[in-house]
């Protein structure tokens, strides 16, 4: 899908605003399954977002500015007994993009310009 | 296997198989972080009291509603990566095993040749000396094939000569079909008499002596970085191949269908990796 530059994509505004959800309750990060279960919780998307849509969605924010990676330690997930996680934080710009998308009075509209650096 | 154990190795595969070839930090981070959300999937909904078939079904449908973005995400991956990932993709794969895949398939098909003739309509009328010769001789030429693959590795001089006394046989069949082909194309030119026989031979003898001077150019030692050379041949030498494998069905009637098949598409994909070296198609 082709957009202005600096114009967050629906699925974009729909993980910031999860983002600052999970944010309010306590969590700073959070992997790739437990936002799209936040996602669907808080009413952004009707059902778990595919994968190939959602990590290129995370893909994309990261090299936006919007978020920012890291894989947790390798022996935290060996003591769980499952695999490593990638966990994502919203960045300054992130999160000043996801508060002017929360403080809108009409729902997120696609395409909304929010002052972003071009992607 | 659970119902959602299959489905997790459904996506799995098709998450290797997507980015097999990419750049290895994008593909072991695809990789592990699909991984990483089944096995979150999974054990978020056990808890839940989803079954595996509801667990299945819901893994499968964000793999199925997720596959375009998977290919854009792909394609991305190609153009970023630009020519010199295309490059080495093209020469770590083609030009390592192709020869292999051919070499196998021949065996295959000349030692499938060698028994089908065998036991052919005429079996009623008992069992001639060139039956059996035929037996023998594309048996063995197909086994050798595949023993020179199999220690090809191991004895690096030996096993590819052993190919190459093992394909002979149907080469020599492939290059009777493309001489008769085009013997026959000659004839329908028309004129009377056998004049069209030396041109199937000559266009027999002129594809023998192409492929040998293909084969021998590109295992010479290169002068000088000639791998965007090579490559650029890569199209040609689907072609032709894709051109044999048809004129072998065709020819001598073995395999007909999927040879012209897969003729057809050797060829496509020949002209396939032309357009996009060239950006357009010959």
């Amino acid at each position: 899908m082709r957009r202005k530059p600096g114009a967050l994509l629906p699925i974009e505004e729909a993980i910031l605003a999860a983002g600052l959800d999970l944010r309010r309750s306590g969590s700073t990060e959070f992997h790739g399954f437990s936002i799209a279960k936040r996602m669907q919780d808080i009413g952004e998307a009707q059902r778990l977002t595919a994968h190939g849509t959602l990590y290129k969605a995370l893909g994309r924010m990261e090299a936006a500015g919007l978020l920012q990676s890291r894989w947790e330690e390798p022996d935290l997930a060996l003591a769980e007994g499952r695999p490593r996680r990638r966990l994502y934080r919203m960045t300054g710009t992130g999160e000043r993009a996801a508060s002017t998308i929360r403080a809108g009075s009409e729902r997120p509209v696609p395409g909304r310009r929010v002052g972003l650096a071009p992607s | 296997m659970k119902t959602f154990g299959l489905a997790e190795t459904v996506v799995l595969g098709w998450v290797w198989l997507y980015t097999l070839g990419s750049e290895i930090g994008a593909r072991n981070d695809r990789r592990a972080e699909i991984e990483s959300d089944l096995w979150e999937h999974r054990n978020y909904a056990a808890p839940e009291g989803d079954g595996s078939s509801v667990t299945a079904v819901s893994i499968l449908g964000r793999w199925v509603a997720g596959i375009p973005a998977d290919l854009s995400w792909r394609a991305s991956q190609i153009r970023r990566s630009g020519r010199t990932t295309k490059e080495s993709i093209m020469t770590s794969i083609l030009s390592r095993y192709w020869w292999q895949a051919l070499a196998a398939f021949t065996a295959t098909v000349t030692i499938y040749a060698g028994i089908r003739q065998f036991f052919t309509d005429e079996v009623s009328a008992g069992v001639s000396t060139g039956k059996i010769i035929a037996l023998v001789l594309f048996v063995a030429a197909g086994c050798l094939t595949l023993l020179g693959l199999a220690v090809h590795r191991t004895m690096p001089r030996r096993g590819p000569l052993m190919v190459v006394i093992g394909v002979l046989p149907a080469a020599l069949v492939g290059l009777l079909g493309i001489g008769l082909i085009v013997g026959l194309i000659a004839s329908l030119a028309g004129g009377e008499g056998w004049w069209w026989l030396p041109v199937g031979v000559a266009s027999a003898v002129a594809t023998a002596a192409g492929v040998g001077a293909f084969g021998a150019w590109w295992h010479a030692k290169p002068a000088g970085d000639t791998t965007i050379l090579r490559i650029s041949l890569l199209p040609v030498a689907f072609v032709l191949g894709g051109l044999v494998a048809a004129s072998v069905g065709v020819g001598v009637g073995v395999f007909t269908i999927p040879l012209l098949l897969i003729g057809g598409v050797s060829c496509l994909i020949g002209i396939g990796l032309w357009s996009r070296q060239t950006g357009t198609a010959p």
